[in-house]
């Protein structure tokens, strides 16, 4: 009995693909298995990415740091050995250069060094600079410009550190693991970890910072393994505790990567739900024909599931082959960032993409298919017995349920992914009603006054209950479309606004006030831009609410533990600056910004801190600070905490004050500017004109984040195409669920003397007002889950811009016209006789 | 006994049928008894809602009386459940059509092997030639439905009908959708083919002259038989 029912679904299965009965269904099962399995291959891919690049920044996977030297078993027990490791020291001492000295911040790394990303020199300053992965040999040194400008020396010379020489033999312009702390750091002299000794500058009780850094695969082994040793002094971080800019845009790539496959699923199931009821509508005849000849129910549900998961099976490597070419074409894209040794693509994106394809076609499909089985053999006598429908909670409930299994599976943030979902189905049930109410109203009697838009306004009406779920459908379609649109644009444009083309690429720094006037108008003429100089003092946190920092900080250890720059911030001494204005680039999270006198009741001074610190430390809203600047206590209360664009390259203060308050401390100003690549020698006249002052370039940070931005970007517009693909699929297949009706009614109507124009006019009638309605309704729709997505996830203001109440719509209604027209174009074309005999 | 009149093949008694539409309730068949014996041909006439095709459909198992009992080749209807009146079905009953009732996504000759797909002997492919063959329609048999003409349509469903070698075959207003002269070639072929495969025709039809060729006729009014 088992192979007759696989001979018949196959026989039958072969003809119905070459009528084109599963066009559709196939087509939105494919695009469904392709975008599933492109992303699984992908983000595996990206998110490894996405490590390396906090990996980068921070040096290794793990990275100990103490203050003391390491104990040597860290780097050279069975475990630590199974991964690779490199060792850094970092201090600050003299480099001497004849008579010239300069404090600077040494780094001494072992061969190994740079675990992750690259070393970046050139071989004169202002020269073109290329990669180096590995860390100069002994006996030389790889300097900041810096270093040669202050200490008036050439690559080729040599410099001393404690009681070493060497040979300055490159340029130093960029480390991955140094931080975006800038403005702290001495100039950088690179040396071998080798030449330690020899330079005998370390001595015990030594001011250093003392690293190991780890790259490997089971960082939990070696953590839980390495933190019961760690001793007061040391501290471990991993790369969780990276909150990088380029880092936080391969997360949001990541989340809206998984948004947008999920959507192309959740469109593509919609497609095949409406198809698989249409196919099983149209399958009643044959059912009562298969049970009139003798078939049992048990081969009706034979025959059709063998078809299901044979088309599952062909989909399912249809699917899997367009999402393999897709994600080489991504990672082609990428290749750039993801630079690291990634493993080829492995089997399980192919597996998932297979269960993603049997799951969404058994669990919308099967409902209506399985009613196949209750048509009664007496329907090939009588038509009009169609089996009980299915209740439609039962279609909706399975087809969530099967939309849940995958989210489970695939989505790595899932409560994201089911506060989509469950906002899905709600905009369903919501656009339902409003639908079903917008027609109502046309059915009112009005529509006899309006000429052919009130004939279309009655065809509406007419078919209301099949309109009804048609609207539903374009509607959340357009919804999704509009939404991970939308969202694309808003992304792009918000990554472009916080690097924008000007943004700049130096920092100047220890500028004297005497220099400040002439700075300024030295940079207007060099880059065009007028240049902002922050004041800076020196200052140090001693209390908290009068309590001593030391102990604030114990408190804190935990969250302290993974931030080196808390401590840091504490430990040593503080820049304070003072500013009228709320500066570019900052936003105030909480608090105001400086009062007027009227409300200055504390009569203690303000002062507004960066939010980061104010977590790390614990710091809230009128909590007095006190600070030891240049030997003087100045007690300050919150009145503000700011969070700051680290995109803007705008110099950025833990702490500001008001004018007035630090006024009489000697001060040093900073400020960043935007030097073209072509006036870069200009830097030397620059260093010359003001000897005092320190510039520091961030070019190849700014270039490394752009192309990121830039590949992301292209990523992202690839991936959108999926959803617009499935989104087509469900815009066919609601048409075609109501073709058949519509032939019939064109066939009676043309039998009647309608002409091809009338009936044509008032098709494209009918499909503009449904597109109409429908997207008036996804804008409403993607208005609400933006709200949402925006704020919750993406960290963007949400808000549609205005026209998009008028554009969507009045788009909607023309491709939905148009699409619509072209589906049903038999009606206009097939001869009404064959037409009616078709449904006789 | 050898030589006795041959059995009944259909046992129908005290047949009834009741539907409820719309809240009330309709009988459509009441108190139908008859007997059909082997090779035997029955017209079912009456006029329009008689109950002809209803009898018809609860005879070849399609439904279920509301009250009575059926004995078709032996077996009795009331005892089986759907899928084994679909068993009955596929061994023993050939059905003809007045829509032809043809799957439009198969071929002329795969519309006549699929009953034998059904029963498990898709291998029979030669008998569907010789079928396709003596409905004359062997040089058609790769076409569509829809690319045949209701004649031809309708020879084909004969073809599909007798190719299980079924007990019985009924036929619902076998002519109702042809013009005259082709419905007389296809009923010719049908009653020519009943005749050689001594097959019991179970037919339904208000055209009398057609009923006449049968070997009985009963007639139905209101649900009950008025003339057997």
């Amino acid at each position: 009995m088992h192979s007759q029912a696989f001979t018949v679904a196959m026989r039958l299965l072969r003809r119905e693909w070459r009528c084109g009965e599963l066009r559709i269904l196939v087509f939105a099962l494919v695009v469904a298995i392709a975008a599933t399995t492109t992303i699984s291959f992908f983000t595996d891919r990206l998110s490894r990415a996405m490590l390396s690049q906090s990996a980068e920044l921070i040096g290794g996977d793990l990275v100990v740091t103490g203050t003391r030297p390491l104990q040597p078993e860290w780097l050279r027990s069975e475990l630590a050995s199974a991964f690779e490791t490199a060792e850094v020291v970092e201090f600050s001492t003299v480099a001497v250069h004849q008579q010239n000295m300069l404090l600077a911040s040494v780094k001494a790394v072992s061969a190994n060094y740079p675990l992750y990303g690259e070393l970046r020199v050139s071989p004169q300053p202002y020269t073109q600079d290329a990669a180096a992965n590995t860390p100069p040999d002994p006996g030389n040194a790889w300097v900041d410009v810096r270093v040669l400008n202050r200490l008036n020396i050439k690559v080729g010379d040599s410099i001393s550190i404690g009681s070493a020489t060497f040979q300055v033999e490159k340029v130093l312009i960029f480390e991955p693991d140094r931080g975006s702390n800038f403005f702290n750091l001495a100039p950088r002299v690179l040396i071998n970890r080798a030449d330690l000794s020899r330079a005998e500058v370390l001595q015990p009780g030594s001011r250093a910072d003392y690293k190991v850094l780890y790259a490997g695969a089971d960082i939990k082994a070696l953590r839980d393994w390495l933190e019961p040793q760690m001793g007061p002094g040391y501290r471990l971080t991993d790369v969780k505790g990276g909150r990088q800019g380029a880092n936080q845009i391969l997360r949001r790539t990541n989340q809206y990567l998984s948004l947008t496959s999920l959507l192309a699923i959740i469109l593509a199931a919609l497609a095949i739900s409406v198809s698989a009821y249409r196919y099983s509508e149209r399958h009643y005849d044959v059912s009562a024909m298969l049970r009139c000849l003798g078939a049992t129910q048990a081969t009706i549900v034979r025959v059709y599931l063998i078809q299901l998961c044979w088309l599952a099976v062909i989909c399912g490597v249809l699917g899997c082959l367009l999402g393999w070419i897709a994600q080489e074409g991504l990672t082609t894209v990428l290749k750039n960032i993801l630079r690291l040794h990634l493993p080829s693509a492995g089997f399980w994106p192919v597996v998932i993409g297979f269960v993603t394809g049997v799951v969404i076609l058994l669990g919308t499909a099967l409902p209506p298919v399985l009613r196949l089985r209750q048509v009664s053999p007496l329907r090939v006598m009588r038509r009009d017995l169609t089996p009980l429908p299915i209740r439609a909670w039962v279609v909706y409930v399975a087809a969530w349920l099967a939309l849940s299994v995958l989210v489970m599976l695939l989505a790595s943030e899932a409560m994201l992914i089911f506060m989509i979902l469950a906002g899905v189905a709600l905009m369903v049930l919501l656009l339902a009603g409003v639908t079903r109410l917008l027609i109502r109203v046309s059915q009112s009697g009005y529509s006899a006054k309006l000429g052919l838009l009130g004939r279309g306004l009655n065809r509406l009406a007419y078919r209301a209950k099949a309109n009804t779920v048609q609207i539903t459908a374009f509607a959340v379609t357009l919804m999704l479309m509009v939404v991970i649109g939308m969202l694309r644009s808003e992304l792009l444009a918000n990554w472009e606004t916080q690097l924008p083309e000007n943004v700049p690429n130096h920092f100047v720094f220890n500028v004297l006030p005497a220099d400040k006037l002439r700075l300024q108008s030295y940079l207007l003429e060099k880059s065009g831009a007028e240049a902002v100089l922050y004041p800076m003092v020196r200052g140090r946190l001693v209390e908290i609410d009068d309590e001593p920092v030391t102990s604030q900080q114990s408190i804190q250890a935990g969250s302290v533990v993974n931030q080196p720059d808390a401590d840091e911030a504490i430990k040593r001494e503080l820049n304070l600056s003072w500013v009228e204005a709320l500066p570019e680039g900052s936003q105030i999270v909480a608090g105001n910004w400086w009062c007027d006198e009227s409300c200055d009741e504390s009569k203690l001074p303000e002062v507004s801190v960066e939010e980061g610190l104010a977590e790390r430390l614990d710091i809230q809203l009128q909590d007095t600070l006190t600070f030891n600047v240049a030997g003087q206590r100045i007690t300050a209360v919150v009145s503000s905490l700011r969070t700051f664009k680290w995109e803007s390259f705008s110099p950025n203060f833990y702490i500001f004050f008001p004018p007035g308050i630090l006024d009489q401390y000697p001060a040093t100003y900073i400020t960043s500017f935007r030097l073209a690549d072509e006036k870069r020698m200009t830097l030397t006249e620059l260093v010359r004109e003001f000897p005092s002052i320190t510039v520091l370039e961030v070019d190849v940070l700014i270039k490394q984040i752009q192309r990121i931005l830039e590949q992301v970007g292209t990523v992202i517009e690839l991936m959108l195409l999926f959803v617009l693909l499935a989104g087509f699929a469900v815009l066919l297949a609601t048409i075609q669920s109501s073709l058949d009706a519509r032939l019939h009614e064109g066939a009676l109507m043309r039998a009647l003397g309608a002409s091809r124009r009338y009936l044509r006019a008032i098709n494209i009638m009918e499909f503009a007002l449904m597109g109409f309605i429908a997207g008036l309704l996804a804008v409403a729709g993607a208005e609400i889950v933006n709200a949402y997505l925006y704020r919750q996830v993406f960290d963007l203001e949400p808000g549609a811009p205005g026209y998009f109440w008028l554009l969507v719509p009045c788009a909607a209604a023309l491709l939905i016209s148009a699409v619509g027209t072209w589906a049903t174009r038999n009606t206009v074309r097939r001869s009404p006789m064959l037409l009616l005999r078709q449904f006789n | 006994m050898g030589n006795s009149e041959p059995q009944p093949i259909i046992v129908a008694s005290e047949l009834g049928k009741r539907v409820t539409a719309q809240g009330e309730s309709l009988t459509i068949l009441s108190g139908v008894s008859l007997e059909i014996k082997a090779a035997e041909s029955l017209a079912i006439v009456g006029v329009s809602g008689s109950g002809k095709s209803t009898l018809l459909g609860l005879l070849a198992g399609l439904d279920v009386p509301t009250a009575g009992e059926i004995m078709l080749c032996g077996e009795s209807l009331k005892q089986l459940d759907e899928d084994g009146r679909a068993l009955v079905r596929a061994r023993h009953v050939g059905f003809v059509f007045q829509s032809f009732q043809l799957l439009p996504t198969l071929t002329a000759l795969e519309n006549v092997l699929l009953p034998l797909e059904i029963l498990g002997r898709p291998d029979a492919r030669e008998s569907v030639e010789t079928l396709l063959e003596r409905v004359g329609l062997s040089s058609r048999k790769d076409h569509y439905p829809s690319q045949l003409s209701g004649g031809e349509q309708q020879r084909i469903a004969i073809a599909r009908a007798f190719v299980t070698s079924p007990s019985v075959l009924f036929a619902d207003e076998p002519t109702g959708n042809l013009d005259a002269v082709t419905g007389a070639t296809v009923i010719d072929l049908l009653f020519e083919l009943n005749r050689e495969r001594k097959t019991t025709l179970v037919m339904v039809t208000h055209d009398e002259a057609l009923a006449k060729r049968c070997d009985r006729q009963i007639r139905l009014d209101a649900g009950q038989v008025v003339e057997a």
